[in-house]
C-alpha cells in the first residue's frame, strides 16, 4: 500500500519513502540517545564462535545482528508504545512466529530460550488476558515489562513466588514462563548439562513444575527446520514426585530444545552474555571470586586497624583459603 | 583559520605514526610533543574515562571530572609522541632526550638503589611513560647494575610493539622479560645476581581465582602478587618510580622511598600486605596528579564494583559493609553458608561492641 497526499493521489516515489525515512531516522536518534538502557550484556563474538564452532568473522556478524536486535527490543516499546512495537515485532519475526498455546485445564510451562519470538509470544498472552507468570530475570525484566498490560493478570515474577503460585488451587490454567538459557537457580537448584560447546548449569525449575502436575512446552526446532516450534516435554514421569533419572532426563531435554533453538537462529537470542555467565565454568570462576572478595575485604579491614579482632581474623582467612582452595579445584567446597 | 592550523596539524598528527621514514616521523613528534597540541578525543571515549574518574573521585564535581578527563586525553597524546620520540631516534637522541628533558626527583632513592649491594626491584604503574623512567634507570646503573625489564609480548598487549627494540637499542646489557613461566624464573635469578628489575604490576585484570583483592581507590582491585613475591623471595629492595609530562615535551621521573618489607613470618600474608603497599604507592601517586594513569577509560573493569570501602577506620561502618558484602556473596557461594553465618555471628558477639 502506498503513502498517500492529504488528496488521496498516490505520492511520488520519494515523497512514498519519506515516512519511513523518518522512522528510521527516528529510530537512529533514540538508538544514539540512549544507548545504555537496562542492561542486557553485548553478545560476545568470542563466545558465539565458541559455542557454535563458527570463525571469527561469521561470530562477529552474528554478535551485531544479536546487539541490534537487543536495542530494538529494549528501545522499541518506550519510543513507540508497545502496540506499536509489537506489531513490529511480529512483522519482524512472522517466518519464525512461536504460536500461542491452546488453553489447558492444567498449568502450562513454556520453557523458552529469550529470543524475539519469545517475546512477542509472551506480549500476545499477556494482551490475551490469560493468567500468565513469568520468571523475572535482568533480561526478562529489561525486555518484558513494557510489554505486560498493568490491568491484567499478567505479571513478573521470582522462581519462588511461581512455585508458590503453582502449588496454590487457583493455577490451573495458568501460563508460566521460563528462561531455561538464562536464569540460574541457586542453593543447588541446578543441573550441569552439556550446552553449545561447554558444560552449563540449567535450573530444575521446569522439572519441578512438571512434577506438580503442570504441562511443559518448550521452543524446539525440529531437524531441517529453521523456525521454532513448541514440543510438549516426552518425559512420562512415573508417579507424582521425580526420581533422579526423571529430573535429569527432564532438564537434559530442555537444554536440548534450548540449544536448537539458539543454533538454528543464533542472532535472535537475546542473552549471549549470560549464556557464558552460566558456563560451569563461569560460575565456580564467580564462587572464587566471591571467596576472594570476602578475603581481600577482611584482610583490608584488618590492615585499617578497624577493630577486627585477631582471632576472627585468623580464623576466618584460613577457612576461606580453604574454601577458596576447594573451589579452584572444581568441588564446590561447602562448608 | 584557526580551524584550518588545527586540521593541518591533525593531519600532520596522522601522518606522525604512519611516516615512512623514522627520522622524519621522530622529529615531526618532536615537534608536536613542544608544541603542547592535543587533538579532540572521541566523546565515547571521553565518556568512559569521565566513568572510572567519577569512581575514584565520588565528591568531585561534573566540571572537575571533565577537565581531569580533558588533561588525561591531552597526557596520553604527550606519551605517544614520546614513545614515537624515543622509537624513532637514533640511541645519541634517545639518551640525549633521556638526560635534557627528563628531570629526576627523589635522586636520592636511585642512587640508594645504585649503590645498594643487593637486587631492587622498581616498580611502576601504568602511568606516565615507564618505557622512559626504564631508559633513565638503565642509563643511571650502566656499570652498576644490570636492568632486566618485564613487559606483555606485543601479541598479548598491542601498546608494547617496539618496547624490546627500544630497550635493545638504548642499553645493550639490558635483558628484556617477556612475562610467561620462563620470564619468572630468569628474573629470580637475575635478582639472585643482585641486579635490577623493572614492573609494572597494575596490568592483571585476572577473575581466575589465582588474583588477590586488594584495596585501591576505595574499592578492591584484582591484583597478582607477582612483584611482592620477587621482593620477598629475592630480598630485594622495592622502589617506586613514576615518569611523566610536566608540559611541553618535559618529564619527570620521580622516585620515592624504597616500601619496607613486612614479616609476619607467613610468606602469603607478607606477599598480600606487599602487593597492598605497592598498589597503596599506585594509589597515592594516582591520586595526586591522576591524568597520566592509562587505565581509567577500564577502571570500572578492575575493580570489584560492589564492594565499597569504609572511609574511615570506624569499626562500626566496617561491620555494615561486610555484612552488606556477605549478603551479597551468598547467592554465589551456595555450600558457604554455615561459615558465613558463623563469622557474622563471631562478629556480632557482645564483646565486640562495648
Amino acid at each position: 500500500m502506498h503513502a498517500t497526499s492529504p488528496s488521496g493521489r498516490p505520492l511520488r516515489r520519494p515523497l512514498r519513502l519519506a515516512p519511513l525515512l523518518l522512522e528510521s531516522l527516528a529510530r537512529a536518534r533514540v538508538l544514539r540517545r540512549a544507548p545504555e538502557l537496562p542492561a542486557l550484556a553485548a553478545p560476545g563474538a568470542e563466545t558465539i564462535a565458541r559455542a557454535l564452532g563458527v570463525d571469527m568473522q561469521a561470530a562477529r556478524a552474528l554478535a551485531a545482528r544479536a546487539a541490534r536486535h537487543q536495542r530494538e527490543v529494549l528501545l522499541d516499546p518506550r519510543r513507540a508504545g508497545p502496540a506499536a512495537a509489537l506489531r513490529r515485532l511480529r512483522r519482524e519475526t512472522a517466518a519464525g512466529a512461536l504460536p500461542a498455546p491452546a488453553p489447558d485445564a492444567r498449568a502450562t510451562v513454556l520453557a523458552l530460550p529469550l529470543t524475539r519470538a519469545a517475546v512477542a509470544l509472551v506480549a500476545g498472552v499477556a494482551r490475551s488476558g490469560r493468567t500468565l507468570r513469568v520468571l523475572r530475570t535482568v533480561a526478562s525484566e529489561a525486555c518484558l515489562r513494557p510489554f505486560l498490560p498493568a490491568d491484567g493478570d499478567a505479571r513478573l515474577c521470582t522462581a519462588a513466588e511461581l512455585l508458590a503460585h503453582a502449588r496454590a488451587a487457583r493455577s490451573g490454567g495458568a501460563t508460566y514462563v521460563t528462561f531455561p538459557e538464562h536464569y540460574l537457580a541457586g542453593g543447588g537448584a541446578s543441573r550441569r548439562v552439556s550446552f553449545l560447546g561447554g558444560e552449563h548449569l540449567f535450573s530444575i525449575l521446569e522439572a519441578v513444575l512438571l512434577a506438580r502436575g503442570a504441562r511443559l512446552l518448550a521452543a524446539d526446532v525440529e531437524e531441517g527446520a529453521r523456525a521454532p516450534r513448541l514440543r510438549e516435554c516426552p518425559v512420562g514421569l512415573a508417579s507424582g514426585t521425580l526420581a533422579a533419572g526423571e529430573l535429569d532426563a527432564v532438564v537434559g531435554w530442555v537444554a536440548g530444545c534450548a540449544q536448537r533453538v539458539i543454533a538454528a537462529d543464533p542472532a535472535e537470542l537475546l542473552t549471549w552474555g549470560a549464556v557464558e555467565r552460566h558456563s560451569a565454568e563461569a560460575v565456580l570462576r564467580a564462587r572464587v571470586v566471591s571467596l576472594g572478595s570476602l578475603q581481600g575485604f577482611l584482610r583490608a579491614w584488618k590492615a585499617e586497624g578497624a577493630g577486627l579482632p585477631d582471632e576472627v581474623y585468623g580464623w576466618s582467612v584460613a577457612e576461606l583459603e580453604r574454601l577458596r582452595a576447594a573451589a579452584r579445584a572444581g568441588q564446590g567446597g561447602a562448608a | 583559520m584557526t580551524g584550518d592550523a588545527i586540521n593541518w596539524i591533525a593531519l600532520l598528527g596522522r601522518l606522525v605514526p604512519s611516516a615512512r621514514h623514522p627520522r622524519a616521523r621522530a622529529a615531526a613528534a618532536r615537534a608536536l610533543l613542544r608544541s603542547g597540541w592535543t587533538p579532540p578525543a572521541p566523546a565515547a571515549r571521553m565518556r568512559a574515562v569521565e566513568r572510572g574518574l567519577r569512581i575514584a573521585f565520588p565528591d568531585a564535581g561534573d566540571a572537575a571530572v571533565r577537565e581531569m578527563a580533558r588533561r588525561h586525553a591531552r597526557s596520553m597524546v604527550s606519551f605517544g609522541l614520546a614513545r614515537a620520540v624515543l622509537e624513532c631516534g637514533t640511541r645519541e637522541e634517545v639518551v640525549d632526550f633521556c638526560a635534557r628533558r627528563v628531570e629526576v626527583a627523589g635522586g636520592e632513592h636511585l642512587r640508594a638503589a645504585r649503590d645498594h649491594a643487593g637486587p631492587v626491584i622498581f616498580f611502576s604503574a601504568h602511568y606516565g611513560l615507564p618505557a622512559l623512567a626504564c631508559l633513565r634507570i638503565g642509563l643511571e646503573l650502566a656499570g652498576h647494575k644490570r636492568v632486566n625489564t618485564f613487559y606483555a609480548r606485543p601479541e598479548d598487549n598491542a601498546a608494547n610493539a617496539g618496547y624490546q627494540e627500544l630497550m635493545e637499542k638504548v642499553l645493550p646489557d639490558v635483558n628484556t622479560l617477556p612475562g610467561d613461566g620462563r620470564a619468572v624464573k630468569a628474573g629470580l635469578q637475575a635478582l639472585r645476581r643482585g641486579e635490577a628489575l623493572t614492573m609494572q604490576p597494575d596490568v592483571y585484570d585476572n577473575r581466575d581465582g589465582t588474583a588477590m583483592l586488594v584495596p585501591f581507590l576505595g574499592r578492591l582491585t584484582f591484583a597478582m602478587g607477582g612483584t611482592a613475591f620477587f621482593a620477598l623471595r629475592g630480598k630485594a629492595m622495592l622502589v617506586p618510580v613514576y615518569c611523566y609530562d610536566t608540559g611541553r615535551g618535559r618529564f619527570q621521573a620521580r622516585f620515592d622511598a624504597p616500601l619496607p618489607h613486612p614479616d609476619t613470618g607467613n610468606l602469603d600474608d607478607d606477599v598480600y600486605a606487599l602487593t597492598a603497599r605497592i598498589f597503596a604507592s599506585m594509589e597515592a601517586q594516582i591520586r595526586a596528579v591522576p591524568e597520566h594513569w592509562a587505565y581509567w577509560e577500564s577502571l570500572p573493569g578492575r575493580l570489584l564494583a560492589d564492594v565499597r570501602l569504609p572511609p574511615s577506620p570506624a569499626p562500626e561502618l566496617w561491620r555494615d559493609a561486610f555484612r552488606s558484602l556477605s549478603t551479597r556473596c551468598r547467592a554465589s557461594l551456595p555450600g558457604a553458608e554455615g561459615f558465613l553465618s558463623e563469622l557474622e555471628a563471631r562478629l556480632a558477639a557482645p564483646e565486640l561492641h562495648p
